[in-house]
Parts: C-alpha cells; sequence; structure tokens
C-alpha cells in the first residue's frame, strides 16, 4: 500500500461552553462539577490513501462534521495528530503547514452561507489562488473561465453574483471555489443534502468526474448512506463521537459487523417495487453530554449484555481489512 | 375500498398573484385517497406538490386562491366553503403535518394544553376525559412515560418525538384523511424508520387515508400504494408503485428513479435529468418537461400532452416509455 495522503491518530475535540458568571457562582455554591463538556470527536484513527474516496456516515451528532472539519485545517484537535500529505498540521512550521492546508479544500453544504452573497463569481473563484501566488492577476479571468468550465459552469457566469444562480449551479460554483488552489484532497460535508435528486446526481456525476480526471482524494460526508455507498470505496460509521465500523463499501453493504451499522443499513428508505414495513431500532442518541458507559450504543443495542455497558470495546481487526468496535463483531 | 373515496380532487388548479401577475402553480391536478389507502406525491422544488396538499386543507395564503376544480372530502365539497365551516372540518375530519414541527407547536404552551385545546375543539369533553385521551394519543405515536411528557414543553423534546406530537395532535378525531407534508426530511434515518412505522400503522388501524408528499421517491415507494409524480404543477403520471417502479411511462419519472444513487449501480455515473425545473414564470409551452427531455420531439414543443389512462394508470406525454401505454396511443 502506498503511503497514506491523510493520517489520523487518536484524534479527539472537545468542546466546552464557558460559563457565564451566575454559573461559575451557582457551581461553587452548589459544589457542582465544573462547565459541561462535550467529546465530540473520541479517538478517531483512520488514514486514507491517495485517490480513495472515504466516506463518514451517521446520524446527526455523531460527530462527522467535527471530524471532517479538523480534517480540513478549520478545527485543532484536542489531543491526537493529523497527517496531511506526511505533514503534521499542529507541529509543522509555518511554511509547510500553510501549503499542506491548501492541499485539503472544504466543500461545505448551504453554498449561500458559505460564498460571499456581495462578490463576483470571478472574485469567489479567482481570490485564493491569486493571493497564494499560484496565478498572475492578469491570467485569473482566463483561469476562473476554464474553472468554470470544467464544473459544467457557462464562463459568463463570472459576472455573476451567488442570488443569481440555482441551487445545483450554486454547488458547482463552491466546487470550483474549492479546485481553484489546486487541491489533492477535497472534503465534503453533506454537499449533496440540500439539492433536489436530478440535481443531486448531476453533482455526484460531477464528483467522481473531477477524481477521474485529476486524481482527487475525498472525504466525503453525509447522512444519506445511498449517496455515499454509490461514491465511496471505503465507508466509517460514526455513533456519538466514535467510530464504531470501517470497512469496504461493498463488504459493509453486504454483511454489516456493527449492529448500528447494521440497524442504519435496514433503515434505508431504498426505491423498491413493495410496501415494507418499517420496523425501528428503539430510542434515541443519548446526548453527548452524558454519553452512556461502556459501549455508547448499548442502550439500543439489541444484542447488548452486561459487559457492554461496562467495558469500552477496542476499535479492532474483524477479518479482511475491516474493523468494528463490538464484543460481538 | 368500496364507497366514496376519503378525499377525491378533480381538476384543481391553483394560482398565485405576483410581480409578474397572476402565475398558475398547480394545473388542472385530479387524484383520490381511499380510507386506509397512501398516495405518494413526489416532485422536486416547484413542482407544486406542497402548494397542493395546502389547497386541499383551504390554507392557501392571501395570495394564491384555487382558480377552478373541486375537492370533496367524505363526499362534500370543501371549494367555497367558508373559514368558519372549514374550521369546523380541519383537525376532524382532515389534517396535516408539515416538515417542521416546531412551526405548528406552540412553543409558550405545553403539550397538555395544545393536545386538549385541538380535542375540545371538536368534542364536548370533561378535562378529565380529555387528558385521559391526550395521554392514550401520545402512546400511540409511541412516547414513553406519556403521562408525564404531557407537562413538557415542545422545545424539551428532540426533533423526532416533535414530530410524533405534531402526528399525534393531527391524528386525535381520527380523520378521514391525513396531509403529511416532507414529515420525515428533517429527521435522522433510524428516527425517520420509527416515524414512518408509527405512522404505517396508524393510518391502517384507523382507515385513515394518508397523503404522503415527498421529494424523495425511495420513502414513498417503501410506503405508499400509489404514486403521483408531479412536475411543474401538473400530475404527469399515476399508478401503483409497483407499476411505476418497474415500468415507468413517463421520462421523467424514470429519470428520477435513474438518478436514486443504488446498490446495483454503485460507482457507475449516475443517469442525470439535464437542466433544472423551470420557475413558474418562465414555464415552456407544450410539454414544461420538453426542454430536459431526451424524447422530445416536435409535437412535445408545441402542444401539452393530454392525460393517457392506460391499465389502471395514467400518464401525460406524447411519447411514453411503457410498452402497455405505447399501445394504447396507437390505437387512439
Amino acid at each position: 500500500m502506498t503511503a497514506p495522503i491523510i493520517a489520523l491518530d487518536g484524534v479527539c475535540r472537545d468542546f466546552t461552553r464557558h460559563a457565564d458568571y451566575a454559573e461559575r457562582l451557582a457551581n461553587a455554591v452548589l459544589r457542582r462539577a465544573g462547565p459541561s463538556r462535550v467529546r465530540a470527536v473520541d479517538s478517531v484513527s483512520l488514514t486514507v490513501a491517495p485517490g480513495e474516496v472515504l466516506g463518514i456516515v451517521g446520524e446527526s451528532g455523531c460527530g462527522k462534521s467535527t471530524l471532517a472539519r479538523m480534517i480540513a485545517g478549520i478545527l485543532k484537535p484536542t489531543a491526537g495528530t493529523i497527517r496531511v500529505a506526511g505533514t503534521d498540521l499542529a507541529t509543522a512550521p509555518e511554511r509547510e503547514r500553510r501549503a499542506a492546508s491548501l492541499a485539503v479544500q472544504m466543500v461545505f453544504q448551504d453554498p449561500t452561507a458559505s460564498l460571499n452573497p456581495r462578490a463576483r463569481v470571478i472574485d469567489l473563484v479567482g481570490e485564493a489562488p491569486v493571493a497564494h501566488g499560484m496565478v498572475a492577476p492578469r491570467e485569473k479571468e482566463r483561469f476562473v473561465c476554464d474553472l468554470l468550465a470544467r464544473v459544467g459552469l457557462d464562463p459568463s457566469a463570472r459576472s455573476l453574483f451567488v442570488h443569481q444562480f440555482s441551487g445545483g449551479q450554486r454547488a458547482r460554483i463552491a466546487i470550483a471555489r474549492a479546485l481553484a488552489v489546486n487541491p489533492k484532497i477535497l472534503v465534503c460535508d453533506e454537499s449533496t443534502a440540500a439539492l433536489d435528486v436530478s440535481i443531486q446526481a448531476q453533482i455526484i456525476n460531477l464528483f467522481m468526474q473531477l477524481r477521474a480526471d485529476m486524481g482527487l482524494t475525498y472525504v466525503f460526508v453525509s447522512h444519506d448512506l445511498g449517496v455515499v455507498e454509490h461514491i465511496s470505496d471505503r465507508i466509517a460509521v460514526m455513533y456519538l463521537g466514535r467510530v464504531v465500523e470501517l470497512a469496504e463499501t461493498e463488504a459493509m453493504f453486504a454483511e454489516p459487523k456493527h449492529p448500528y451499522t447494521r440497524a442504519l443499513l435496514e433503515e434505508v428508505p431504498r426505491l423498491e417495487p413493495v410496501k415494507r414495513r418499517f420496523s425501528a431500532v428503539r430510542g434515541e442518541m443519548p446526548s453527548p453530554l452524558a454519553p452512556p458507559p461502556g459501549c455508547h450504543f448499548h442502550p439500543r443495542c439489541p444484542i447488548a449484555v452486561e459487559r457492554c455497558s461496562t467495558e469500552r470495546p477496542a476499535l479492532r481487526p474483524v477479518g479482511d481489512g475491516r474493523l468494528a468496535a463490538c464484543h460481538f463483531a | 375500498m368500496s364507497g366514496a373515496p376519503a378525499l377525491e380532487v378533480t381538476d384543481l388548479s391553483i394560482a398565485f398573484q405576483s410581480r409578474h401577475g397572476l402565475l398558475t402553480a398547480v394545473h388542472g391536478v385530479s387524484f383520490s385517497v381511499g380510507r386506509g389507502e397512501v398516495l405518494g406525491l413526489v416532485g422536486e422544488s416547484g413542482s407544486g406538490k406542497s402548494v397542493t396538499g395546502l389547497a386541499v386543507m383551504g390554507l392557501l395564503d392571501a395570495a394564491g386562491r384555487i382558480t377552478s376544480g373541486s375537492v370533496r372530502l367524505l363526499g362534500t365539497e370543501l371549494v367555497g366553503l367558508s373559514e368558519r365551516q372549514l374550521r369546523k372540518r380541519r383537525g376532524r375530519d382532515i389534517s396535516m403535518i408539515f416538515q417542521d414541527p416546531s412551526t405548528t407547536l406552540n412553543p409558550v404552551l405545553r403539550v397538555d394544553t395544545q393536545i386538549i385545546e385541538a380535542l375540545t375543539a371538536h368534542e364536548r369533553l370533561s378535562q378529565k376525559a380529555a387528558r385521559a385521551r391526550a395521554v392514550s394519543a401520545l402512546e400511540a405515536v409511541g412516547i414513553p412515560s406519556p403521562a408525564e411528557r404531557l407537562t413538557a414543553y415542545p422545545h424539551q423534546f428532540s426533533g423526532g418525538m416533535r414530530q410524533r406530537l405534531a402526528i399525534a395532535i393531527a391524528l386525535l378525531h381520527r380523520p378521514a384523511v391525513l396531509i403529511a407534508d416532507e414529515p420525515t426530511t428533517a429527521l435522522d434515518v433510524t428516527i425517520q424508520a420509527q416515524v414512518l412505522s408509527e405512522v404505517q400503522k396508524l393510518a391502517a388501524d384507523q382507515g385513515t387515508g394518508l397523503v404522503w408528499i415527498s421529494h424523495d421517491l425511495s420513502v414513498v415507494s417503501g410506503l405508499a400504494d400509489r404514486v403521483a409524480v408531479m412536475y411543474a404543477g401538473r400530475i404527469v403520471e399515476t399508478g401503483s408503485v409497483a407499476d411505476i417502479l418497474t415500468d415507468p411511462a413517463h421520462p421523467y419519472t424514470s429519470g428520477l428513479i435513474a438518478s436514486v444513487p443504488s446498490r446495483n449501480r454503485r460507482g457507475s455515473p449516475l443517469a442525470q435529468i439535464r437542466g433544472a425545473m423551470p420557475s413558474l414564470a418562465a414555464v415552456p409551452p407544450g410539454c414544461p418537461f420538453h426542454p430536459r427531455c431526451d424524447f422530445a420531439s416536435g409535437i412535445c414543443a408545441r402542444a401539452m400532452p393530454e392525460p393517457l389512462a392506460f391499465a389502471d394508470r395514467i400518464v401525460r406525454c406524447h411519447h411514453p416509455l411503457a410498452a402497455a401505454a405505447r399501445a394504447e396511443t396507437l390505437s387512439a
């Protein structure tokens, strides 16, 4: 196997809410514990090979977006290391860190929130490469036109504003912006979630075509298992901050090892010409402020035993290069 | 199902007053739902599916109005009824749930207040009896410890629980028809499955006719008996779920099905429908789908196709894909 382009080792991220004065006073008087802490991502270790598509799935609050943001260098981990193309983002000297962070670009869910509404497309897309000295200022217009054509937009789009485009076109602009600094890795956080089915298909096809053309590596975060299954080589399933299963896409869908993955796959609505009975996993995801002890999934798990509520299962190999965090996998 | 359908919508058209003049959002839509039947109303943003649901409820906002057609609920015409008369029916014979339950629940009232108000609006009940009904309503939608949860406020519930609450209120009077506008779109997969299973059970037990409005063909395919596919304000195809999924007659339906990522096509490019849904102000002449259609010919740009009925299905297309529909066009 070639050297991984992304390597995470024991990555954790905590969020602490800063208590205001009244709260600190109340805590002191009542001898309560200090400010509440949420462990959004809990010791995640994984690698992504160059050219690979890693899908990250999970429900709201599982930490998938936080993990994506750390890989993209927007958030710093509280513990653990993230190496992108061999560079540790936390300790590398400024010059190397900058080069490494340019190599990872992020495509967000909502282009209207991530793109400046008062800037024209030519500046949205062209500003970063000019600022980083990758494109000469007089080359900017031609560069932007080429890039727009590449993502399937007419070059005349360059002089318009974001609000003048449809949802699918905005997604294309967001992708062009990410590609402008010539990244090696695209981190896509729910990038197709807000689009209609027929438009979503166009954008997924674009992602796959760009991967073939430019040899991009993707980290593709989504709650939509159908989309992730379609585009990913490998999938990591997250539950309450932890990766509970990591496997090649086909193997995972053929035979999920973790009971949560199994439940998730069963619940996916699929196109099928027969009416089905929806049978649900009981309960809801517990609050990340007070996660259950042992295996986080045990209160909802159909096969949980005593041991599951006390001992945290390690993410361990379960054959065929697959990993699962379950005592019974 | 025997007897008159629970809900029968015939030739319904809806228009909105706008800066560009009067814009027709829905053109001559017809469908019916029997007791205990589930109809999926599928379409992308701007297809007119939600507006149709609102119009059936008599809840169009001030700019919108029904320009023609009829909505019959249990045989009674609703179009033209006064607001007072409509209020008597809404919540009792027909109710609606929406995508975001936090917009339908009052955030400053306790859950019991809201449920009891909805109950006593249509029935004379003692406080005690109303409370008992409220508890059993919460129980029926699978909310744990219902008696205690009654005294909570909506914000103390999770998203999935809030949607159950909205469903419980909508079903209080065992309405003949429930209109559900994307009620599970904002929910996580496992929670969506929980809500779907509750709704499916309740609708079957109470004989409620369900109109399930959604952009998601996969959800509808597992839930509905029949599907109506909408495009640019018209129903372009109606039929049973099995017929539509295995043998779509309209090129748009076929494109929609092919756009859904699925197991057997993993990694290969998805079929895509080029372009985007036209805006109401600029709907193309003839068949509104023709600029995006691979099968379009000269006639498609000139004439709106008439609905073609065949084998318990209806399609609006000059060049239908299903073989049975083509046979029908030739014989006509």
